[in-house]
């Protein structure tokens, strides 16, 4: 590999131990992948669950990020704000969130951006179209590729970190032009563009990506009007029910003007219908016709402000059902926000819990046992729970507004 | 006798052959606190990793395989090596992390040529492994 002086140096361990081991490893891993040099990455994104042992062998001497770096959320439930309320004991958050405070210091002397939030570009990591980025989280990845038209790799946790370390990456994968055009053409017809509902672009998402596995996808057919969160709903399934990286959407994605530009002049290699039976068989997966409800699940991906002013408009003068609860996950930027324009209020006065943590890994802590079926409005959720929990809880799919009514009457009406 | 190969991460280790037929996650595969095989219901669910070659077509699995190996490491339940039929980016990662060698694209197919229970001696910077007769 080619490298310039300063990268050279940083090799040697000018830097520091750490800059040096990850420049070795970026390095190796960059050969390993045909990649001819390294490059500037312009933003981070990283996990946030390291063992302590392994950040701080990563970032010895390091007193500063090699990119911009923002911080993805607490894998594990550990907002005490919220624990009490949602019957997570302090037994089980207490010890997380005492090892956290030590990596916080880590990240203090980094520059690392406190953010804990699975939707950086919402809370101010917004790159350019064509820059190189490392994020964390293979459902905001798709978001960087597909609708920021940043350039992004489906990097490992380590090399993430050794990419915001040292900010550089070597040039390979999705960061080369020729790899980034589909060869998965999903055509959209016979659906009525302005009746989709958010319901139904998830159940696109989680379609496409059972189909196109880790292959780059384009999708034809879909209005420009989809809102950010409607797209949100659409991308997200693809990394749950598949790997796709890219999903290049017509007329939205900046590489996507039209088809035959996210195709690159060829012709597609696969074609995938998606119509109304494709849509409504694949709500089915996770559909039931009634049922009482014990938990109401939003926020994986983060809720964003507009989902929870929609949820505390549902909320307005209701009560969360006695035997329900409702949980939604946010960031904590954005929970501010819910405050400052009076949501959170109205969802915690109606008895629901905004959590500024981590909903994917839900499982992870201690769900009430006596949760047997859960509503949410997200695909990649309503997959994780059943896939985790082994089938002890059941996932009902459905649109926003009726998840809340569900939390408020205890019951699911068979709407979605 | 020898396969030549690419060497990815080199280093000199030799050790018992672990051979799997299907991709490989250290993610879903594999407890890094007992470093054994926890594949369901495959013949070799069970199979002691640590200090062996794992020996493997590709790998797949989560982001966060780095760390699971890593922990693996600390507990002293890392393989010695691994050898792919073709190594993927996430596999290559999980090596480097913890510094074993890993090498790929061999001259004949090590998954057909070495059997569980083989000794094998990995010359990562040589780009050979041989297996004892």
């Amino acid at each position: 590999m080619i490298l310039t002086k300063d990268e050279e140096s940083m090799a040697e361990g000018k830097s520091g131990p750490g800059i040096e081991r990850c420049m070795k490893l970026l390095i190796k891993y960059g050969e390993a992948l045909g990649g001819e040099r390294l490059v500037n990455v312009t933003s981070a994104h990283v996990f946030n669950g390291y063992p302590l042992d392994l950040l701080t062998e990563l970032a010895e001497g390091a007193d500063g990020s090699g990119a911009f770096t923002t911080l993805h959320p607490f894998m594990s439930l550990s907002d005490p704000s919220a624990c009490e309320a949602m019957g997570i004991s302090e037994k089980h958050y207490s010890p997380k969130n005492e090892e956290h405070e030590q990596k916080r210091q880590v990240y203090k002397r980094l520059g690392f951006f406190e953010t804990y939030t699975c939707t950086p570009h919402l809370v101010g990591n917004l790159p350019k179209k064509g820059d190189f980025v490392s994020w964390f989280g293979s459902g905001v990845q798709l978001v960087a590729n597909s609708i920021i038209g940043a350039k992004q790799n489906r990097d490992g946790a380590v090399v993430n970190m050794a990419i915001a370390l040292t900010g550089k990456a070597p040039l390979q994968g999705l960061y080369l032009d020729e790899n980034r055009y589909a060869e998965v053409l999903v055509e959209v017809g016979d659906v009525d563009l302005a009746q989709l509902s958010t319901t139904d672009y998830g159940a696109i998402g989680y379609y496409v990506g059972g189909r196109a596995q880790d292959k780059n996808t384009v999708i034809d057919g879909l209005s420009r009007s989809m809102t950010l969160d409607q797209i949100k709903y659409l991308l997200t399934p693809m990394s749950t029910s598949g790997a796709v990286s890219i999903c290049h959407i017509v007329g939205v994605t900046p590489e996507a003007p039209e088809l035959k530009a996210a195709l690159g002049n060829k012709a597609p290699k696969e074609k995938i219908h998606v119509g109304k039976r494709e849509i409504s068989s694949t709500i089915e997966t996770f559909s039931h016709a009634k049922s009482e409800v014990d938990l109401v699940l939003f926020g994986c991906p983060h809720c964003s402000i507009q989902e929870l002013k929609e949820i505390a408009i549902g909320l307005q003068n209701k009560k969360v059902g006695m035997n329900q609860r409702l949980w939604i996950g946010t960031a904590h930027q954005t929970y501010d926000l819910a405050q400052t324009m009076g949501y959170s209020q109205i969802i915690e006065k109606a008895g629901g819990t905004v959590a500024r943590t981590c909903m994917a890994t839900l499982p992870d802590c201690p769900i009430p046992e006596d949760v047997k079926v859960i509503v949410t409005n997200s695909f990649k959720t309503a997959h994780y729970v059943s896939a985790i929990s082994r089938g002890r809880i059941e996932p009902i799919i459905g649109h926003l507004e009726a998840c809340v009514q569900a939390a408020v009457t205890g019951r699911w009406e068979g709407e979605c | 006798m020898e396969l030549k190969g690419r060497t990815i991460n080199g280093g000199d280790v030799e050790g018992e052959a672990v051979v799997l037929r299907e991709p490989f996650s250290f993610t879903g595969d594999f407890d890094f606190n007992a470093g054994t095989l926890i594949i369901r219901d495959h013949p070799l669910f069970g199979q002691k990793i640590a200090g062996k070659i794992l020996i493997i077509p590709i790998g797949k699995g989560a982001v966060n395989a780095p760390i699971g190996l890593y922990k693996a490491q600390k507990r002293g339940n890392a393989p010695a090596a691994i050898i792919c039929r073709k190594a993927d980016p996430l596999t290559v990662e999980c090596a480097l992390t913890v510094d074993i060698p890993i090498m790929d694209s061999f001259d004949r197919d090590p998954i057909e040529t070495i059997k569980t229970g083989d000794r094998v001696k990995i010359k990562g910077d040589e780009g050979v492994i041989a297996i004892e007769d």
